[in-house]
């Protein structure tokens, strides 16, 4: 009888203790704060900043272009019991982000709470870059380039602000946060010379689909000669294809960019009949954090030494 | 260069698309290509998703499109336009749920089937020339209301409008499809072809050299200048219409006042 007492006992207690893990391990994950992104970039920048003690989502997939993104039901859903939302800004999400920040009913998310993090709160649009052709500065609105974290510093000042900003949701945690936006500066500073060098020794002057790549030929010193497409989705005229045809010539041109989700049939064109090289470069990669986001960088660079040769 | 093929390239499809404009206006199935361009989208995009050759799953896709339009009699009393929209809107809502699983897809599925007249280089001339010259050879020749003969008028269509799409885009195509044919539209029945034709080449010259020199997107100013000197052909064609018959029929009302007047008996 006693031995039958003890058994229950026994299996009460384990029923009791399956139930408290239960309950802890869905709680621990819970606690911690859900990030959403809208880029696979920021995803690894925050990433890189939260590490173990956020749980970070991004929106787009890499690859995909964030002007023309479609959100789900299931976005809704998962913006819905975010903690911070960190969007590139400068109106690269303007299209949708609005409405589905509404549709979440997420009122600690919605610009101007705690819970709402762009990047034109933290950042200026740079300058017009060097040799760039008079047409195209016309045509050209620095403020509204919202391509910031293909420049490694601005990732870096972004990652800081970050850190101070995820303590702020998360006040247990605010050192982590800090200690490892600086790890994620350190690691950045000890590549971007070799970056620099590498770009410097390989690339003249280039032509570009559209601005995306600015901030990048700013961190890396390399010359803008002219965008195919100066406004985006707008045709551009054949008087300006034979201008940049002229500009090739004169500047030795080797190379035009073109981002992954962009057509590529009128810089295709372009290139063939200036008998220069058309490459797709990406503006994100797959990989988890500093990784992912340093990756980004040596692949590009490491594109654009090979198609320069 | 680029200046010339833009030129050579406006030029070819004013050749073929206002003769053919005139007979999609005629069954009045004006949506056609703009269903059957979506239905080689779509196609396409599964051929991304199913990881086999877009271009085939394409050509297999619009193939079963004709097939199934064809089946559709001329005489129907179902909307046509109707049931063509109705196919471009299934198509373009199965091919966005497509492109959503594809995010690499995006770019290079936009380029393929919809493309720019700036893009167009002799070779993508050399194509379009040969599909217009079997196209034509296919949907001119008269033919009778049957499965058979409306498979022909559709696959002659197709040859033409989905390759045209793919070399200069859908604003173009449309635009020479339709905008000739109804300013030379008369007494509710086609004009002269030849009058299509030159509308449709003037504008052609007219709005590539003034795309040049204005530093303007070439293939809408093609298209406003087309719709501008379509819109004055067809008032004039429309007065000329009006004043005819008027005319006719005033002679006719002189004629019988001036009759003789018979005694009756």
């Amino acid at each position: 009888m006693a031995s039958k007492q003890t058994v229950l006992q026994s299996r009460m207690l384990f029923i009791t203790c399956l139930w408290v893990l239960m309950t802890l391990i869905p709680n621990q994950l819970q606690s911690k704060p859900l990030v959403i992104t809208t880029t696979p970039t920021l995803g690894q920048i925050a990433e890189a900043v939260g590490g173990i003690d956020v749980q970070v989502h991004s929106l787009t997939q890499v690859g995909q272009d964030p002007n023309t993104f479609f959100p789900r039901p299931s976005h809704v859903e998962k913006i819905s019991t975010a903690s911070l939302l960190f969007s590139a800004g400068f109106g690269l999400e303007s299209t949708w982000l609005p409405t589905l920040i509404t549709l979440s009913a997420n009122v600690s998310i919605a610009p101007g709470q705690t819970g709402y993090f762009s990047g034109d709160d933290i950042i200026e649009a740079i300058g017009v870059p060097r040799g760039m052709t008079s047409d195209s500065m016309a045509q050209w609105s620095p403020d509204k380039n919202p391509y910031w974290w293909l420049d490694p510093e601005l990732g870096i000042k972004v990652a800081l602000a970050l850190a101070i900003r995820l303590g702020e949701i998360d006040p247990v945690n605010a050192e982590n946060y800090r200690l490892r936006a600086l790890e994620f500066t350190t690691a950045i500073a000890n590549e971007l010379p070799r970056w620099r060098d590498y770009m410097n020794i390989h690339t003249g002057a280039i032509i570009t689909y559209h601005n995306t790549y600015v901030y990048f030929m700013k961190a890396m010193h390399i010359e803008l000669a002219g965008f195919v497409e100066p406004k985006s989705g707008i045709e551009p005229s054949t008087r300006h294809l034979s201008k940049l045809i002229d500009i090739i010539h004169q500047k030795k041109v080797k190379l035009i960019w073109v981002e992954p989700y962009n057509s590529r049939i009128i810089a295709r064109r372009l290139a063939d009949e200036a008998g220069i090289r058309l490459m797709v470069l990406p503006d994100s990669v797959e990989g988890y954090g500093s990784e992912g986001y340093i990756g980004m960088f040596e692949k590009m660079v490491e594109r654009i030494a090979r198609w320069s040769q | 260069m680029i200046l010339l093929t833009v030129l050579i390239a406006t030029l070819v499809i004013a050749i073929s698309l206002p003769v053919l404009g005139q007979r999609v206006l005629k069954r009045r199935i004006v949506f056609v290509d703009l269903a059957l361009a979506q239905v080689a989208a779509t196609g396409y995009a599964l051929g991304m998703a199913l990881q086999m050759p877009g271009i085939l799953i394409a050509i297999i896709t619009t193939a079963v499109a004709v097939v199934l339009m064809a089946l559709m009699d001329e005489e129907t009393k179902l909307p046509k336009e109707a049931v063509m929209g109705a196919v471009y809107a299934f198509a373009a809502s199965l091919g966005m749920i497509l492109l959503s699983l594809l995010p690499y897809g995006e770019g290079q599925l936009m380029g393929l089937m919809f493309g720019s007249i700036l893009g167009i280089n002799w070779e993508g001339i050399g194509i379009l020339v040969a599909f217009s010259a079997i196209g034509l050879a296919l949907a001119l020749p008269p033919h009778s209301n049957t499965y058979h003969g409306r498979l022909r008028f559709y696959s002659g269509l197709c040859l033409i409008i989905v390759p045209a799409i793919h070399a200069i885009g859908v604003l173009l195509v449309f635009a020479y499809l339709v905008m000739p044919a109804l300013s030379v539209w008369r007494h509710g029945h086609n004009g002269p072809v030849w009058q299509a034709t030159a509308i449709t080449a003037v504008a052609s010259i007219i709005g590539t050299l003034a795309a040049h020199f204005l530093d303007l997107p070439p293939s809408a100013t093609v298209v406003l200048t087309l719709g501008v000197i379509s819109l004055i052909t067809g008032i004039i064609i429309h007065r000329k219409v009006i004043d005819k018959p008027r005319s006719e029929e005033k002679r006719a009302d002189d004629e019988e006042e001036n009759k003789p007047v018979t005694p009756s008996i």
